[in-house]
């Protein structure tokens, strides 16, 4: 009997044991919140609008320090490949739609896009009471410049006839997207700039807030609503670029007083915290240098890697370089020359070593591809304590008020306003001037060796720059236009526009394609091809004429 | 559902109490002696009164006594050889000759919870003889993959039957009944088998799906004490090297690229002008590269009594693998012990483990692009290593080896415990619980270093990162066998949960205070901490249920079901059903077949089944904003924010798998010839695929996981085995094995081809999984006519430069030209095996080799991307001295002034030298694609025991010592280092297979060619 009791009792234990050992079925992603309940408070808002800076960098090393930077500068007559990239394409303008770059910046900037949205869609149907009026509108106009700079990119490397969004994706309609008509992209890009233009604060008001530096302002709108009236040729093909209403909105940027140029123009490319975002800035895509390897954080440059010393020095991979044309389009006495470029005559090096090399020397351990050049610009000059992974935290300024004044001069010269002095504010030599002025200012932090450390450049002005009227890289330097697009070059070189510059003039005037063709760019190849895997992906797009 | 189980227990339990129990008749002893066909006595042979538990051992001289009814029936029963049973008939005296089990058709087969005769089998299973295990190192994946139809190990991964998925497809391990237990050491197992079909698999419901390896651990048995050894050590080379260009070779090749690219150039590299003065140069890949090393010691105490037995291994073995600076050592303690009590059974197997792994970045594959022109050291520099030079830019491998080092450990606890109550015959209730604790810990570290210009690190950099996981699993099952004439019934139910949390935490920092107080709080520069951490949370729950049937041994039925929960789904769809069905029919017990003498055994067998697959990514139903890496630096200063990254998909739900299979086991003269055949075809359907999605979404590469794609795999096994033997002392036995398989996917979803490997691999409809994607290669230009026609397409061709088709005519080269180039997927795989034991006066000689192959499968030979390019300064392999060279050449280097000649060479398949390459002949494409078609000889051993005269004499039971090699002949096409290609995607999914030397820094070199001695002993 006993035993029978026992086995009872282990029995009835077993099937406690049994039926008490479902687990919890019912879990959550314990690092991550769910969608529906985040975006309610302003913190929360706030920090919708990060990823949206953060894909200017790209997710995967990607943005503007790596891959959209070779998609954007190899495509210009003033970089080329090295034969360390045999297979980069952008050079060749037989880009293939199976191509790497060309795949990462489009997801990079689409990412971007679809952050922006978010951004907008959540700020708008937000139904808190914690945030003031002027706040949302400011997180709104920073959501709308974004997504309006991400088309504007798209739209130029790409073409019109990408896929368009204006909310944030969650259908499967939104998962499969057809072409943009023409003209659609175009639209909503002036039409985000505008909204951001008369939601955010100028760049004085907004930056009193120290943890809003590098954030986009009232000016960083009307910088690029200028650009994109420029750029029209090139976001809406067969159109022409609206000069009159580009001209209104930088003159009201220039009235603002918000900006001047720097006294020096090397002040532009440092990484001297006091000197980034400074006063010429008026956007500039934010980098750290974090200490563990490649930065470890995903916000580090990769420019001085990609297109800086030469091979064979200081470990850069030089897989992009200045050319000979780049060289050349500086005048002599120009001292932007030695800024922008490593080059015979310019600037040290001090590498891993402590050793301190010339460009000669620099130049004679490349095996290869000896008449190409590195670029200084935004690059360090001396090898950093926590460089030894190929990255560092120069910001990259997408736009300065140098440019406006270019731009503005160009809408001037629009105007038929050319024949104004050199002295009126009226016509575009004043304002080209204005640059040509500041590129002769001695630059005193400059290496003891280079020369306009201590005396002046030596670039003419503009009018005597027309009357010797040199022919600089095949243009003549005899009519304002051609000093536009020669100052442009020299002034922003590296900084991505040359090739767009050529292209946006030579859709009106096809002497401007004419470096391009002679480099094999054929009408075809305005655009990159969509990315091949795009198009397998989603069958209801089609792709450019390069697919 | 629950309250139903309770019922079933309760009623079950109730009838337990209405059984009486049973009763004993009049007794006698009974002695005697039990030997080998030899005449050598056996000890620890179990004797027991057939039916009961009545019982003794024999002791060291075969002797036992056992008290027994007179009339009743004596079993001995021995492991290895054949059970006798003897009627007592009023005997005392009884002697016995037990025979070596040739283990065909008695075998007990463990299947999932629980064990049936292989007899009666009805599904689709497959015994790796733990014989196979002990041959050599690693001989539980040699064992699988050399003799056993259906599971084919390709790139170092485990098949079974065919790849199911474009996800992970590794198959479950059941160890004891331990659900993903950890494997034990080989000389622990005691049974393998491989269950295959639905039919075997679908007890084990959402984890079938890839087929199921049960493995039994040697148990301890009842008598004395028993100390057994096992031994061995080992060298191991490649298999095969990859020569290089000398560094003369290499000088006059980067000038003959120079030249072709343009023959007026005059910057020609000093330091390559003078060829001859290179000599044979400076290999970096030899320099990190060593003849690795083995050894492992098992050591086991085993014994016990009737009631109470244990079994006690310890393990300790170290790997010094082919390159330096890495190397394994593991330890591990291996607990068994069995317990019974009245109607109690209790049991466990518990294994503490401790594994330590060293190794660094020293970036295997770079070595081989290191310039054979560019000295490794340096003695003027301050790490005595020289950087990289002449227009190469690499780190020195054999430097990152010095100066960085990571090393891991992982120390684990894992086994099971469980207690089966039988409180009448044939109804047992056994409740498992099982353990799985895992901890593990690396740490890295890179000291401050500056080998050239490509090679700093500075300050040093320290990080550290563990993570503990623990799993619990608790099973309940009851079941019933119960016997009526001859109708035989066994049935099983169940009720199984399991819960896994983890916890990781990651830190680092650089400048540490000395490369030995590696303390990141001790850090000089605060700014470079970095800390993060990890959680993970998972469970199951499950209800499981068998039913066999058979009548008379003849006619076998099976069902099988099991409903799984899984967290992984949503609440719509968290469960899923998975049912099974087989018979089998045994012709020959069939009265009509009796007269055919000739034969033993005829089963047909038949199974269907539906298995699930619930591998994928927790919270993919919930809609959620990451955190992790959102930030932008606002006035320099980390700005944290929030993104959606996943597209959700509410409705996901388990992928399932239909199968069907048709067998045939037959056993002919004598049991000397048997005969497995199985045809299968299964279909997985809601396939778990992450369907691509435009990447304007802005996902970036993450998309949804739908239920989309459909793959079917079709196939047939063969496994034949003859055994026979010459005389008494002359035993052998061979074996052979085929296994083919279709794979075909049959939809993706949408109408897509998901690429793999960078987009080395395409999967399409209507296609094999994974198939190599690229360019057609169709030979060189080697007339002025080909190239004249091809102008359009190819404008920077010239001669010797590699042509490529332009399959869509559109007068391009483009995307649209690339098309399939290989398959990864061979015809067939296959392999045979020998063995023979001649036993003599002076000692017992023993024999085996195994053989396996591969046919007809591709491999994308990515080494030679780099190896024969020959567009830039590196190395490349030796294979580069045939290139082509449409006219002779005179080259007198502008440098130095030394001539060159370089004859004309137009007969070959390697394209001209030509710098950068402007032809794109590197492209991917099908000129990378070999035939990875290989047969080899995996194993050879030879074995030799003492005879026991000897042995007895030093007062040990046996010992043998054993000589052996593995891979030592491979006969193979392919060209790179082996054909049994390295796993480089550490996610395991099935669309990146095949490709050699994917990435330069993880290459897995899982063969090498090795050479063991051994030596087993038992006390």
């Amino acid at each position: 009997m006993k035993t029978t009791i026992l086995k009872y009792l282990v029995c009835v234990g077993l099937l406690l044991a049994a039926a008490s050992c479902k687990p919890d079925m019912e879990l959550s992603n314990p690092s991550e919140s769910t969608v529906s309940t985040y975006y309610k408070t302003e913190a929360q808002l706030q920090a919708s609008l990060i990823p949206a800076y953060q894909a200017l960098i790209g997710r995967d090393q990607g943005g503007y320090c790596f891959q959209v930077l070779f998609a954007l500068l190899a495509p210009g007559d003033d970089y080329a490949r090295t034969y360390k990239w045999p297979s980069m394409y952008q050079d060749t303008y037989n880009t293939p739609a199976s191509d790497g770059i060309v795949k990462i910046a489009w997801m990079d900037m689409f990412n971007g896009v679809f952050a922006s949205n978010i951004a907008i869609y959540q700020i708008i149907n937000y139904k808190g009471t914690d945030a003031s009026t002027d706040d949302k509108n400011t997180m709104l106009g920073q959501a709308y410049f974004l997504r309006g700079l991400f088309y504007l990119n798209l739209c130029s490397l790409y073409g019109e006839t990408i896929p368009l969004y204006d909310h944030p994706t969650t259908t499967t309609a939104d998962y499969y997207p057809t072409n943009a008509k023409s003209g659609e992209v175009y639209a909503q890009i002036v039409r985000d700039f505008s909204k951001a233009d008369s939601l955010l604060p100028v760049k004085s008001k907004l930056y009193a807030t120290a943890s809003n530096i590098g954030r986009a302002t009232k000016g960083t709108a009307q910088a690029f609503l200028a650009k994109a009236y420029l750029w029209r040729p090139i976001l809406e093909k067969g159109k022409t670029a609206e000069y009159d209403k580009a001209q209104v909105v930088l003159a009201d940027l220039i009235n603002s007083q918000e900006y001047k140029l720097n006294s020096n123009f090397h002040d532009n490319f440092t990484n001297d915290p006091a000197k980034e975002n400074g006063v010429e800035s008026i956007f500039e895509v934010q980098m750290h240098n974090g200490t563990s390897w490649m930065g470890g954080d995903l916000s580090d440059s990769w420019r001085w890697t990609n297109i800086g010393l030469p091979d064979g020095t200081g470990g850069c991979w030089w897989n992009l370089a200045p050319t000979k044309m780049a060289y050349n389009e500086f005048e002599t006495g120009d001292p932007r020359r030695y800024m922008t470029l490593w080059c015979p005559n310019g600037a040290y090096y001090t590498g891993s070593d402590g050793k301190t090399v010339t460009f000669e020397q620099m130049i004679n351990n490349v095996s290869s591809d000896k008449d190409k050049y590195g670029t200084r610009k935004e690059c360090p000059d001396t090898y950093t304590q926590y460089n030894g992974d190929i990255d560092d935290n120069f910001n990259d300024p997408i736009m300065r008020y140098a440019d406006v004044l270019l731009m503005y001069a160009e809408c001037l010269h629009a105007a038929n306003f050319d024949s104004k002095s050199i002295t009126d504010p009226a016509g575009p030599k004043y304002w080209i001037q204005q640059v040509r002025n500041r590129a002769n200012n001695i630059v005193p932090t400059e290496q003891s060796q280079l020369w306009y450390s201590k005396s002046n450049g030596t670039i003419p002005t503009v009018d005597d720059l027309m009357v010797a009227a040199p022919t600089i890289n095949g243009f003549k330097m005899d009519n304002i236009l051609n000093v536009i697009e020669h100052e442009r070059c020299v002034e922003l070189m590296g900084e991505y526009y040359r090739y767009f510059d050529l292209l946006r003039l030579g859709m009106a005037d096809s002497k401007y394609l004419k470096p391009l063709t002679d480099g094999g760019w054929t009408i075809k190849a305005m655009y990159y091809p969509f990315p091949q895997e795009e198009l397998s992906n989603n069958p209801n797009l089609k792709g450019n004429a390069m697919n | 559902m629950k309250k139903k189980t309770l019922f079933w227990l309760f009623s079950l339990l109730f009838l337990v109490f209405l059984i009486p129990l049973s009763t004993f008749a009049q007794s006698t002893v009974v002695s005697g002696v039990v030997k080998d066909v030899n005449g050598e006595p056996l000890i620890g042979v179990s004797v027991t009164q057939a039916g009961t538990t009545n019982g003794t051992i024999t002791d060291i001289s075969g002797k036992y006594e056992l008290k027994i009814p007179a009339n009743g029936v004596l079993s001995y029963s021995y492991v290895g050889y054949k059970t006798e049973t003897i009627n007592v008939d009023g005997k005392t005296n009884i002697n016995v000759v037990l025979k070596e089990d040739t283990k065909l058709m008695d075998e007990v087969v463990v299947v999932g919870y629980g064990t049936q005769k292989k007899a009666d089998l009805s599904s689709a299973i497959s015994i790796l003889s733990p014989n196979e295990l002990t041959k050599v190192p690693g001989g539980l994946s040699a064992g699988l993959q050399s003799e056993v139809a259906g599971v084919q190990i390709t790139n170092g991964r485990i098949h079974i039957r065919g790849v199911g998925s474009v996800g992970s497809t590794d198959p479950l391990y059941v160890v004891d009944g331990m659900i993903g237990g950890s494997v034990p050491d080989e000389e622990n197992i005691a049974s393998v088998q491989i269950l295959k079909d639905a039919a075997s698999c679908a007890i084990y419901g959402a984890r079938g799906a890839n087929g199921v390896i049960v493995i039994t651990t040697k148990r301890g048995h009842s008598g004395e004490v028993k100390v057994d050894y096992d031994g061995y050590t080992g060298w191991k080379t490649l298999t095969h090297e990859i020569k290089l260009l000398s560094g003369k070779d290499l000088a006059e090749l980067i000038n003959e690229e120079m030249y072709n690219a343009n023959p007026s150039r005059t910057d020609y590299m000093k330091g390559l002008s003078n060829p001859a003065s290179i000599g044979k140069g400076y290999n970096m890949f030899d320099a990190i590269k060593r003849t690795g090393s083995y050894q492992k010691h098992n050591i086991s105490i085993s014994g016990g009594t009737e009631n109470a037995n244990f079994r006690l291994t310890g393990v300790y073995s170290t790997d010094k693998p082919m390159f330096i600076k890495q190397g394994y050592d593991n330890y591990s303690i291996n607990f068994v012990s069995d317990f019974k009590k009245g109607i109690f059974s209790i049991g466990e197997t518990a294994t503490i483990g401790r594994n330590v792994h060293d190794w660094n970045e020293s970036l295997t594959l770079l070595g081989l692009k290191w310039s054979t022109a560019c000295p490794i050291y340096d003695p003027t520099s301050s790490t005595g290593y020289a950087g990289s030079g002449l227009g190469t830019d690499l780190a020195n491998s054999r430097a990152t080896a010095d100066y960085t080092w990571d090393k891991s450990e992982n120390n684990s606890m894992t086994g099971n415990a469980w207690v089966i109550a039988e409180p009448i015959k044939g109804l047992k209730y056994k409740f498992n619980f099982g353990a799985d604790i895992q901890r593990y810990s690396s740490r890295s570290y890179t000291a401050d270093y500056n080998v050239g210009q490509y090679q700093n690190n500075s300050p040093d950099t320290y990080s550290m990162s563990s993570t503990m996981q623990n799993r619990f699993l608790y099973e309940n099952t009851l079941s019933y066998e119960k016997k009526i004439a001859k109708h035989n019934f066994n049935a099983l139910v169940g009720l199984t949960s399991e819960e896994t949390k983890g916890y990781g935490l990651n830190g680092s920092a650089r400048d540490m205070p000395s490369n030995e107080v590696l303390i990141l709080s001790a850090t000089q520069d605060a700014s470079t901490k970095d800390v993060g951490s990890s959680e993970t949370h998972y469970s199951m729950y499950s209800y499981l249920g068998r039913l066999l049937y058979d009548y008379d041994g003849k006619y076998m039925l099976t069902a099988n079901f099991r409903r799984d929960g899984s967290s992984n789904f949503s609440q719509n769809n968290r469960y899923g059903n998975f049912p099974s069905f087989s018979a089998a029919w045994r012709l020959s017990q069939e009265e009509f077949m009796k007269s055919v003498s000739w034969l033993d055994d005829l089963k047909l067998r038949g199974s269907w089944g539906k298995l699930g697959n619930a591998n994928i990514n927790p919270y993919q139903y919930q809609s959620t904003v990451s955190f992790s890496n959102v930030w932008y630096y606002l006035n320099d200063t980390k700005t944290t924010g929030a993104i959606p990254l996943t597209p959700s998909n509410p409705n996901v739900k388990w992928e399932s798998q239909t199968s069907k299979d048709l067998g045939l086991d037959l056993a002919v003269l004598n049991k000397t010839l048997s005969l497995t055949v199985d045809y299968y075809d299964k279909t997985t359907s809601d396939m778990l695929v992450q369907v691509p999605i435009a990447y304007s979404a802005g996902y970036m590469s993450t998309f949804p996981t739908l239920n989309a794609g459909s793959i079917n795999n079709k196939g047939l096994e063969f496994l034949v085995t003859y055994r026979n033997h010459v005389g008494k002392n002359f035993d052998y036995s061979a074996s052979a094995n085929l296994s083919t398989v279709k794979n075909k996917v049959l939809s993706l979803g949408t109408n897509n081809q998901l690429f793999g490997a960078s987009g080395l691999t395409c999967t399409e409809v209507g296609g094999s999984i994974g198939q190599f994607w690229g360019y057609k290669a169709n030979g060189l230009y080697k007339t002025q006519a080909d190239l004249d026609a091809d102008k359009k397409f190819a404008p920077n061709a010239a001669l010797g430069d590699v042509r490529f088709v332009d399959v869509s005519k559109d007068g391009t080269l483009d995307s649209k030209d690339m098309t399939f180039i290989g398959n990864p997927i061979p015809d067939f795989t296959y392999g045979f095996s020998a063995e023979a034991q001649y036993k003599t006066t002076f000692g017992t000689f023993d024999f085996s080799m195994v053989w396996n192959g591969s046919q007809g499968n591709d491999i994308y030979n990515n080494t030679r991307y780099y190896g024969e390019g020959m567009y830039h300064n590196y190395s490349c392999f030796e294979s580069t001295l045939n290139r082509y060279r449409a006219t002779a050449l005179t080259f007198t280097n502008p440098v130095s002034g030394i001539v060159t000649v370089y004859p004309k060479n137009t007969d070959t398949n390697m394209p001209r030298a030509v710098y950068g390459d402007p032809n794109n002949n590197m492209r991917q494409s099908s000129r990378y694609v070999e035939d990875g078609s290989y047969l080899r000889l995996k194993t050879l051993l030879i074995g030799y025991a003492l005879p026991q005269s000897i042995t007895k004499k030093i007062y040990i039971d046996k010992a043998r010592f054993y000589i052996g090699g593995k891979n030592l002949l491979t006969f193979t096409k392919y060209s790179g280092f082996d054909p049994e290609v390295g796993d480089q995607n550490s996610n395991g999914t099935n669309i990146t297979r095949g490709i050699d030397g994917l990435t330069s820094w993880d290459p897995t070199f899982p063969n090498s060619k090795e050479l063991y001695v051994g030596i087993q002993v038992t006390f």
